[in-house]
């Protein structure tokens, strides 16, 4: 018997209230320890949405999602899904919240109930591994785009996910800070989706590729 | 402490946080305790006398603080225009031992010996509060409230005000700019009121639209109601010292006050 996976939807339909058109219907997705899944497809197919239904930020129509094999209830059920799969939002600046870098990395550590010290400690050492270094008392609202993304995968990473969502992580970044998350992203083996427009990108840092056409996921070979 | 500047941003004006004096390097905790109580025993006080040493004890924190002057007399002086309008009407408004006379007004001497009476207490609460509070970083500031038990949900909206009237500013600035590269002139026209209602109308629009991805964001993150920091406070030996002696000689200007 194969292992169970992360999470997985199963025979999801999912249409926007008042949208009309459904934007999936039947689709299922699972995700095991160590697969980097790379996710492309035309605008509007839902990508985006795909992300938020794992983590129950939107409710499908029908179907339902599992997390380590059991299906997910109620919003306490979300709750402990959310504390092991990170997601990263395409836009960074919604993501920053705390008026500086290390308070920012440190919250979600302390929502995990690490104590301060223990909480300062992981977020450094996060902060360097994203080759930071010396940013820590940086405001965030004063960051350049290029570094708001790279702080915002540091303050999901702190958390230490089993896996991880990143929607469009190298939207609107120069080669140069593009070829710095592709490093970040291969020396980590973190189970993870990622959805980009890039296909280079998403073959470099990704052991399998699919494409979202109208209504499900195709995988390529 | 909000300030609009002439180019739409906003900014939060902080010219006292940044220093490294006695005062500064305080734990922020005993710092608003100590504040809050010298505030209520400057206010409890009746006699000029204890009101005058009141003030002198708050220049004298004030100076050990080494505040820049500059912003202190701006802030000093925006308070005291409060009280100009208080000595425009407390002296005539009171009976008691008539001093002279002003066409049908009348200025007693009880009623100018109230208005400075207040004048002394107000400037001695405002310069130990900027002194004791005014020299910490808005974000210490919230994380130290919360270490004093503030309730959670007004931690909360002053760390994110900090952070997001910011962004909200740039914004409002950003439109700005859209619109005069689009050639538009405020003038004052229905066209114009029009606009900037538009303006307005899309700032909140996009503000709550933000405020909720923010908050999911926040509950991505296990966000539970509390907001936490790595922030460590520590209270000292130094600390304690301070404290007592500040304490004290409020205390004593109450029992003074009391036993003239």
């Amino acid at each position: 018997m194969s292992e169970i996976p992360i999470f997985s939807l199963e025979h999801i339909c999912f249409s926007y209230p008042g949208g009309g058109r459904e934007l999936f219907s039947d689709l299922n997705l699972s995700l095991a320890r160590g697969e980097r899944l790379g996710l492309y497809g035309p605008n509007g197919n839902g990508k985006t949405t795909l992300l938020r239904l794992i983590l129950g930020l939107e409710k499908p129509g029908r179907g339902r999602v599992l997390a380590h094999g059991t299906p997910i209830r109620d919003e306490e059920g979300w709750r402990a899904l959310r504390r092991k799969v990170g997601l990263v939002f395409q836009q960074a600046e919604d993501q920053l919240f705390c008026p500086t870098v290390l308070e920012d990395v440190a919250f979600g550590p302390l929502n995990l109930g690490l104590d301060p010290e223990e909480a300062r400690e992981r977020s450094l050492e996060t902060i360097r591994l994203m080759g930071l270094d010396g940013f820590e008392n940086r405001l965030t609202h004063k960051l350049s785009g290029g570094e708001k993304k790279l702080v915002s995968l540091a303050t999901v990473l702190s958390m230490r996910p089993e896996a991880l969502l990143l929607d469009e992580p190298t939207s609107g970044l120069d080669p140069e800070s593009c070829a710095r998350i592709v490093r970040i992203l291969q020396n980590m083996d973190t189970a993870r989706i990622t959805v980009s427009h890039d296909l280079d990108f998403l073959c470099a840092v990704s052991s399998f590729t699919m494409r979202l056409e109208a209504g499900g996921l195709v995988r390529d070979i | 402490m909000l300030l609009i500047t002439d180019n739409g941003g906003a900014v939060f004006d902080a010219p006292f946080a940044d220093g490294q004096s006695f005062v500064h390097r305080r734990d922020p905790r005993v710092r608003l305790v100590t504040a809050l109580f010298s505030a209520f025993c400057l206010a409890a006080l009746r006699g000029l006398t204890a009101a005058g040493l009141g003030l002198a004890l708050a220049v004298f924190v004030a100076s050990i603080a080494r505040l820049p002057w500059r912003p202190l007399l701006k802030r000093l002086l925006a308070v005291n225009i409060f009280m100009f309008f208080l000595w425009l009407t407390v002296p005539f408004s009171m009976e008691t031992g008539t001093l002279f006379k002003i066409g049908p007004l009348t200025a007693s001497e009880g009623g100018i010996r109230l208005a400075f009476l207040a004048t002394l207490k107000t400037n001695a609460i405002m310069l130990l509060f900027i002194s004791l509070a005014a020299t910490m970083p808005l974000p210490v500031l919230g994380h130290a409230l919360a270490r004093l038990h503030c309730p959670d949900k007004l931690v909360c909206i002053f760390i994110l005000a900090y952070r997001y009237i910011q962004t909200t500013g740039e914004e409002w600035r950003r439109m700005r700019i859209a619109a005069s590269l689009r050639a538009f002139t405020p003038r004052f026209c229905p066209h114009t009121y029009k606009t900037l209602g538009n303006m307005l109308g899309i700032l909140f629009v996009q503000s709550f639209e933000r405020s909720s991805r923010i908050y999911e964001a926040m509950t991505l993150r296990g966000f539970s109601g509390r907001f936490q920091s790595v922030t460590m406070f520590r209270a000292t030996v130094c600390d304690m010292f301070f404290v007592t002696l500040l304490c004290f000689a409020l205390a004593g200007l109450v029992f003074l006050d009391l036993r003239i």
